[in-house]
């Protein structure tokens, strides 16, 4: 477990769930907004668009575009593009290709497009671990804060191509989880600022195939350790299915927040984001855990107070 | 926030070799490792720097059993990140120790035979074959592998991802989160990569000539390098340094290409220095990132000139003998910056003949030369993405034997 103090002032989030026709059919968000220049919309691939335009939109909620480092975590990385350029070596038999999408294709392309937009030099870094790589990026960024930054940029996010929703169909994921794909992003700060919505004062990560009386147990310890319990949570965001009925039985507010955004390695991002959200009608000291899983991959706890 | 982190431990895996003793000896050989591609067909005609042997030789030196699709990323990882725990001699009972991982192909290698059948119809194609696909699934494998799971991760930063792991592993132990950390990089070559740097008409059909006027591309390479980086409480075998100082910078000029003034290896450069609290004099080598395309090596070499204010410490770039080994190249020529610092010896700069038009009479270490003491070393890995780290290694006085 790791305590950490990291306000939150800004945020924002844009999620699609359901299967491939349904994304389709929701409303995005008015990309031109924050990517104007219509050529390079065009060229950028649906994580890509989203990715940046969360990320500003989380910069514009702050009200101060200024940022001193962007950490930012995905599972998946960019697959629309690594898609695109693997068929092109086969169709074109390795010649005469585009580097577009290989360009495009580096899971660091969306941290280093919004330092590009921004002109910003400072620190930038991406993790790509599964279902703990947004998390790594909030530890980083609880560092980052300890190292004296007031302004870091943290987000997640995935896409589900359709290549990866076949394959995931194919390894029988769809039968218990929500298809879904989003990116979320927040403005982290040490210092609490007119626009702070809460902050994070405790992230807990855990490996491989936690068991839900494991996570129940970590969560009680997570709680005591600052004189709190399940009860006396205002919610709790719940990101794994087989435990919302234990919150629910003891009459906590539960709420599972994967029938929103759907399940995705960074989806623990959109857990947060609901989490802020739900505090933001909320009395101050007061407290919402959420909890991730995903799939077997990791587990983690986040406590976050008004 | 003033604790010390040190190098207890090193292992590394390129084409000159499997181990950091074959590192050793290649480098002090001046032999390039570079060759034709024989991994895998090809339409391209590239010289590489392969790991000469296959995946099932690099298993069972691994100690893995047959039957299964490790990735080479993978294999080639775990041989290097083992080493650097065994080079430690350290009881990991007990101790926190995580690992940090840089990749940036991740099972690519795997994937593509996989997709070369999915592409053809969508109901086709082994799915275990894309277990390892994720960058995380390589680094996962190793840490539970190597029982070194207090904390694991996975950094992609291109060809900057081995350093801003090493720093991450750093900077987890200064702040009290964990005692160890083996920190570092695994890539392998594949086709994608191949294709890639190809299709951007960056790959060099000779040998690649860093920081020399008629350079005209990289040559790719494989490997892996880690560090076994640890505090003052663990007591490890022998202590090869401290991490002095160390930055991460945006170049956020152009998503592949780096600024005329080389910006954010400037301030990568500059920022560990003013961390390490060293003098610009103190810097005894350089292990430059020196990729021999035109772009980079130009924007380094103006960045190195204004850093050092024209007084240019000894540098070369060591990608003449293994290649551009991508998200492993900071595990890899961070060990060979500390070979350099604890061995006396500046390694070459193979394939020099001129200098650079952009820094008229730069010239990097032309032969292999033994120096006395060498204070601290400084190496640099920028990537895609205007990625810059760079980090600096220093002497520590009470290691010396």
């Amino acid at each position: 477990m790791r305590e950490m103090n990291l306000y939150i002032n800004g945020m924002a989030t844009i999620n699609f769930s359901g299967t491939a026709q349904e994304r389709l059919l929701q409303p995005e968000p008015d990309y031109k907004l924050y990517i104007p220049d219509a050529g390079v919309r065009r060229r950028m691939s649906r994580i890509i668009r989203m990715g940046i335009s969360s990320a500003l939109m989380a910069l514009e909620s702050s009200g101060d575009s200024r940022t001193d480092a962007i950490v930012t975590g995905t599972g998946w990385g960019c697959l629309a593009d690594t898609e695109k350029f693997l068929i092109s070596i086969l169709d074109n038999n390795e010649r005469m290709l585009n580097p577009a999408s290989f360009i495009q294709s580096t899971s660091n392309t969306i941290g280093a497009q919004i330092a590009l937009m921004l002109s910003d030099n400072h620190y930038n870094n991406t993790f790509v671990h599964g279902g703990s790589s947004f998390e790594a990026a909030i530890i980083d960024a609880s560092m980052l804060a300890m190292e004296g930054r007031e302004r870091i940029l943290a987000g997640g996010f995935d896409e589900l191509t359709l290549t990866k929703e076949n394959l995931l169909n194919r390894m029988g994921i769809w039968r218990k989880h929500i298809r879904g794909e989003g990116s979320t992003f927040f403005v982290l700060s040490p210092s609490k600022g007119a626009r702070s919505m809460g902050k994070i004062v405790a992230l807990d990560l855990m490996g491989k195939d936690v068991s839900d009386n494991e996570i129940i147990k970590r969560g009680k310890e997570l709680l005591e350790s600052r004189g709190l319990s399940f009860s006396s949570l205002r919610a709790v965001l719940c990101g794994r299915d087989s435990l919302c009925g234990y919150f629910q039985d003891m009459k906590i507010d539960t709420e599972y927040y994967k029938l929103s955004c759907g399940e995705y390695p960074t989806s623990a991002a959109y857990g947060l984001w609901r989490g802020v959200d739900l505090l933001s009608n909320s009395d101050s000291g007061d407290y919402v855990l959420i909890i991730n899983s995903y799939l077997g991959e990791a587990s983690s706890l986040m406590l976050i107070e008004k | 926030m003033t604790k010390e982190v040190y190098v207890g431990g090193l292992g590394a895996v390129t084409a000159m070799g499997v181990g950091r003793a074959a590192q050793l000896s290649g480098l002090i050989s001046g032999e390039t490792a570079l060759g034709p591609l024989t991994l895998f067909d090809t339409s391209h005609d590239v010289i590489v720097g392969e790991v000469k042997h296959s995946n099932r030789e690099l298993a069972v030196l691994a100690g893995l059993n047959g039957g299964r699709d490790y990735s080479r990323t993978t294999l080639l990882g775990l041989l290097a990140a083992a080493e650097a725990l065994e080079d430690s001699g350290v009881n990991i009972n007990g101790l926190r120790i995580g690992f940090i991982s840089a990749t940036s192909v991740g099972g690519m290698d795997v994937s593509e035979n996989f997709y070369c059948h999915y592409n053809k119809d969508s109901n086709r194609g082994r799915l275990r074959q894309l277990m390892g696909h994720d960058c995380g699934a390589s680094t996962q494998f190793i840490a539970e592998r190597l029982r070194t799971e207090s904390f694991v991760t996975t950094i992609n930063t291109a060809c900057s991802s081995a350093n801003n792991a090493i720093m991450m592993g750093t900077r987890m132990i200064k702040a009290g989160l964990l005692d160890a950390v083996i920190a570092g990089g695994t890539d392998s070559l594949c086709r994608f990569t191949v294709n890639g740097f190809s299709s951007l008409g960056i790959l060099d059909r000779e040998q690649c000539r860093p920081f020399d006027a008629t350079r005209s591309g990289l040559n790719l390479g494989e490997g892996a390098g880690y560090l076994f980086l640890h505090s003052s409480d663990v007591k490890t075998t022998r202590r090869y340094c401290t991490v002095a100082g160390y930055a991460n910078a945006n170049d956020a000029f152009h998503q592949t290409a780096s600024s005329a003034d080389g910006t954010g290896s400037y301030l990568a450069m500059s920022g560990a220095l003013e961390m390490s609290g060293l003098n610009v004099n103190d810097i005894d080598y350089i292990n430059v990132h020196g990729t021999g395309t035109p772009n980079n090596d130009a924007s380094e070499g103006v960045a190195i000139n204004r850093l050092f204010a024209g007084d240019v410490p000894p540098f070369s770039s060591t990608k003449g003998f293994t290649g551009h080994t991508l998200g492993a190249a900071g595990g890899v020529e961070s060990l060979f910056a500390i070979l350099s610092l604890t061995q006396g010896y500046l390694w070459p700069n193979l394939n020099f003949k001129e200098s650079i038009e952009e820094v008229p009479g730069m010239v990097p270490v032309i032969e292999l030369t033994k120096k006395g003491e060498m204070r601290a070393v400084l190496t640099n890995s920028f990537g895609f993405g205007g990625n810059c780290s760079s980090i600096i290694f220093k002497q520590d006085k009470r290691s010396q034997l």
